[in-house]
């Protein structure tokens, strides 16, 4: 009984012609995505990034320990494969990520595509873009009426006079409505993997496979949660066109209007200073009036005349100086840090906040399962933080290689490093970024997950609750 | 005649009061403008601070101008209240500007590596009233012809000796009333919001920039009902109307506008940025002068920056006099030197509208993005007005030169001498930002695209008319 009512369900959705619209309008946009992908893909692996690589930087150069302690050491973002089905807007998120030996990031953002001031912000066309927007709308179309169409035409009264329990119409319309759209989301994934497999871009090693394997699963799964809801209002509401529209407002406010406002309350509730005024206060802190250092004119600090001095004099001077200008360097080294950490935080909220969407809870789910966007930008930091100590140890045991060095370690102050001594630059420690393994990403995917889950088991119960009880006369 | 088209578009508004259509939607729009205004208003305030924080910051540092030649005023574009409603590039681009007597402003991307902020998308009004106003246009037409060719009422309505084109304007008239009276309430809201819980000053200018913004939403409704009335007039059933208008507000607020610039980005990068390295002539002649100078006293220092500002200290008589020969030359040279780059920095600039251009063709065929190119025009925060704020910055440059050759500032050692104290700077011609651009210009700039929807309004009602006409009641 239930194959023939899923059997009944499914070539209901399949001969009607808004499955076959959904049905194009997914596989062109699975076949753009796919050849966007590669040609950007390529241009990312050509376009140099290599320029940017904390390692040996060119065959027999060399450089001193006092150059070395100001200079960051990092990694340009190698492009993903992962990427053509979670690119989790990587583009936005900084491209090289460099840490210098006393602890500050440094980092530069332009990627590909966002070097035109004048487009607007655009969301990469990958996997999740096509299942959150394109899919996510087409489950809506197909299943808005499935139960309130055959409560308004009475066939569902019909159906109910024959022995058939209300769950196993449940059921069946669920499977029904699921494998009509597991048809496209299917459809399309092939067709995107043939197109990045022919392409000979990316290397698909058990890893890329396990990973696209779970989103493929994830994606496939959330649609099942946005099925369970389009039911669910469809047995509750009792009329196709309020469903329709209660479904569209859900749809507007879960992928456009939460995530939109994610962004700018998370710049609300964390403040961070503004480029301009990072600038003031630095300047602030190096003892220059902000608006000498804001017109480039550095000409008026105070001057000394040192020929006037004894050789002691100029020596506390010169000590106090030096004291100053650490000091100085410290307090701004502090303050970056600071700087920083409200970054990540406010980030963080923000993530958090786009989460209360289920939208953005397949998306983030998404990205900790590619171990890309913000779950690799947040690793890398990481790794670069336990690199430093690396660092700072080869730092201290060349700059100890000089009889004449005063053997410090303070790299908040990088004039306290007085070695001459030059290090090639093939002996320098190269900082290679070490993706994550499949455990740990299932960790960062673990409660996103588990809270999809837990939608999904609500609106389930939900659902059948409702259709149990809806009296159909 | 008049009066039957009255009493069509009254049932239709009425239809919609009864239905529950026109208060569901005025909920939604409450919830919506008064949330969205609310939070986009707290971070208009705390960017109008910042703002202010600058203007004294730059005050501060004209006052500390050691040299003529090193008088650089930084011009700070205010942010607009009505950036609420449409951000346009603003947030995309820097808002300081530095006017010298050389150089030019130019408009640069922001300066945004450590904004990690940028991976949500931008909010503002504009979106909001593309995405729900468009929703709700397609709510309001999609039942309005096949929902009565499906129930038989237009059956019995066209048995009346009524002219088809009065019934169609009657369910155009009144459908297009509520539409509106719900987008005035949004407007209002907005207004209200802004003005009186958040206390932002609007001005004069403002709210004849907001009266067009709400024509252009108006004409933005009114399109899309008009193309979801055409739908309807298509389909024999309203489930099919309804279902097509969802398919095609799917495709022009989403897929298009989210996704073009993507593909545009890609399959047209942008070609590697022109060289700006220009022949910096001034810069040589300036460094082997002052060079000259130090071999002579080597009490002297300088501070320079090669595109413009001097300052140099420890002069005596004979590098003072030295120094004022060679000055004149070398500031011709210098503006030279920025003449060449501004060529430069008009070639990149034709590549970033090329770039554009592509990518505005294809949005095109999307009312939404008509929409919201036409409110960042009006709103004063598309690029069109960035060039206008940028004229009025080239005209304030052209005073600076005129004030500096009014004061003799070329042949004075105060042109370099930072010894003699800051200059004078009582006289120099202030300029102000507020009064920089004229609602007038971006009215002037948003016409062809208010012309074009109006344009686009009028076929899609002869299309909706001519297929309700032509409609068979047998």
């Amino acid at each position: 009984m239930f194959g023939t009512l899923v059997r009944r369900e499914l070539l209901d959705h399949l001969l009607r012609w808004r499955f076959l619209l959904v049905f194009l309008i997914c596989s062109a946009v699975f076949v753009f995505s796919a050849i966007t992908f590669v040609l950007a893909h390529k241009r990312a692996l050509e376009e140099k990034l290599s320029s940017y690589t904390g390692g040996p930087s060119r065959a027999g150069s060399q450089q001193s320990v006092r150059n070395l302690v100001s200079r960051p050491v990092g990694t340009a973002r190698r492009p993903l494969g992962i990427e053509f089905a979670v690119n989790a807007d990587s583009r936005y998120l900084p491209v090289y990520l460099g840490i210098q030996a006393d602890g500050r990031m440094t980092t530069y953002t332009t990627a590909l595509g966002t070097d035109n001031y004048l487009l607007s912000r655009f969301e990469d066309v990958d996997w999740v873009f096509i299942v959150s927007f394109v899919l996510t709308f087409a489950v809506i179309v197909l299943c808005y009426d499935s139960v309130s169409s055959e409560i308004e035409d009475g066939t569902l009264k019909i159906v109910l006079s024959n022995s058939v329990s209300r769950s196993l119409i449940l059921w069946s319309k669920f499977a029904g409505a699921f494998c009509a759209v597991l048809v496209p989301l299917l459809t399309g994934c092939i067709i995107s993997l043939l197109i990045v497999l022919n392409s000979g871009m990316v290397a698909f090693h058990k890893g890329l496979v396990l990973q696209v394997g779970s989103v493929f699963l994830l994606s496939a799964f959330y649609l099942a949660v946005v099925t369970w809801i389009c039911i669910f209002v469809s047995a509750w509401l009792g009329r196709s066109s309020t469903s329709l529209v209660v479904l569209l407002v859900f749809y507007v406010l879960s992928a456009l209007v939460i995530p939109g406002l994610a962004g700018t309350l998370g710049a609300k509730l964390v403040r961070v200073d503004s480029p301009q005024e990072v600038q003031a206060k630095e300047a602030a802190i190096q003892g220059l009036p902000a608006v000498l250092f804001l017109s480039g004119v550095h000409a008026s600090r105070d001057t000394v005349d040192l020929s006037k001095m004894t050789a002691e004099e100029k020596q506390k001077y010169n000590e106090e100086q030096d004291r100053v200008r650490a000091d100085r360097q410290r307090q701004i080294s502090l303050y970056r840090a600071d700087l920083e950490r409200k970054r990540v935080a406010q980030l963080g909220l923000a993530m958090r906040m786009a989460m209360l969407s289920p939208n953005g809870l397949y998306k983030y789910t998404a990205a900790a399962l590619a171990g890309s966007g913000i779950y690799r930008y947040r690793r890398l930091r990481a790794q670069l933080n336990g690199f430093v100590i690396s660092w700072r140890d080869f730092l201290i045991s060349q700059d100890r290689l000089d009889p004449k060095s005063k053997n410090s370690t303070d790299f908040e102050n990088s004039n306290s490093f007085s070695s001459t001594v030059m290090v090639p630059d093939d002996r320098l420690p190269v900082f290679e970024e070490r993706l994550p393994s499949y455990r740990e990403i299932l960790g960062d995917a673990l409660i996103p997950g588990s809270t999809i889950l837990g939608i999904s088991v609500i609106v389930f119960f939900c659902a059948f609750l409702v259709f149990a009880r809806k009296p159909i006369h | 005649m008049r009066a039957r088209v009255l009493q069509f578009a009254r049932r239709e508004l009425f239809d919609g009061f009864w239905s529950f259509r026109i208060p569901g939607s005025l909920v939604l729009i409450l919830i919506l403008f008064s949330s969205v205004t609310w939070t986009l208003s707290e971070r208009y305030r705390d960017s109008y601070a910042e703002y202010q924080r600058r203007l004294q910051q730059n005050e501060a540092a004209l006052k500390e101008t050691q040299t003529y030649s090193a008088l650089s005023v930084r011009v700070e574009k205010p942010p607009s209240p009505l950036s609420l409603l449409n951000k346009g590039v603003s947030e995309r681009v820097v808002n300081s500007f530095t006017v010298r007597r050389v150089g030019y402003p130019e408009l640069f991307a922001t300066a945004r590596s450590s904004d990690l902020l940028r991976i949500f998308p931008a909010f503002d009004l504009a979106l909001v009233i593309q995405i729900v106003f468009g929703l709700l246009a397609l709510v309001f037409s999609y039942a309005g012809v096949a929902g009565e060719k499906e129930q038989g009422t237009l059956r019995l309505v066209s048995s009346y000796a009524i002219p088809r084109w009065k019934l169609l304007m009657g369910k155009v008239l009144g459908n297009l009333a509520a539409l509106e009276a719900l987008l005035a309430v949004g407007f209002g809201l907005f207004l209200l919001i802004v003005r009186f819980v958040s206390g932002i000053p609007i001005g004069r200018d403002g709210w004849i920039r907001t009266g067009w913004l709400f024509l252009a939403a108006s004409l933005y409704t009114t399109l899309i009902y008009l193309i979801g009335l055409f739908i309807s007039t298509r389909s024999s059933r309203s489930s099919v109307a309804l279902v097509a208008s969802m398919f095609f507000w799917v495709v022009q607020v989403v897929l298009v506008p989210l996704t073009v610039d993507y593909y545009v980005a890609i399959l047209k990068p942008m070609p590697p940025a022109p060289d700006f390295n220009t022949s910096d002539r001034g810069g040589r002649l300036l460094i082997s002068a002052l060079n000259e100078v130090q071999e002579r006293s080597k009490k002297v220092t300088y501070a320079v920056n090669l595109s413009g500002p001097i300052a140099v200290s420890g002069l005596d008589d004979n590098g003072r006099r030295f120094l004022q020969t060679r000055m004149r030359e070398i500031a011709n040279a210098q503006a030279d030197d920025a003449k060449s780059l501004k060529d430069r920095i008009e070639v990149r600039r034709r590549r970033l509208e090329d770039q554009e251009a592509v990518a505005v063709w294809i949005k095109l065929v999307s009312p939404a993005f008509v929409f919201d190119r036409l409110s960042c025009i009006l709103a004063g925060t598309g690029e069109e007005g960035y060039r206008h704020f940028f004229h009025a910055l080239e005209n304030y440059q052209q005073q600076i030169s005129l004030w500096l050759e009014n004061e003799g500032a070329y042949d004075s050692p105060r042109y370099f001498d930072a010894d003699l104290g800051p200059v004078s700077l009582d006289t120099l011609p202030r300029f102000d930002p507020a009064t920089a651009v004229q609602w007038s210009e971006d009215v002037a700039s948003s016409l062809p695209w208010i012309a074009g929807m109006a344009i686009a309004c009028v076929v899609f009602f002869l299309l909706s008319f001519i297929s309700f006409a032509r409609f068979d009641v047998r």
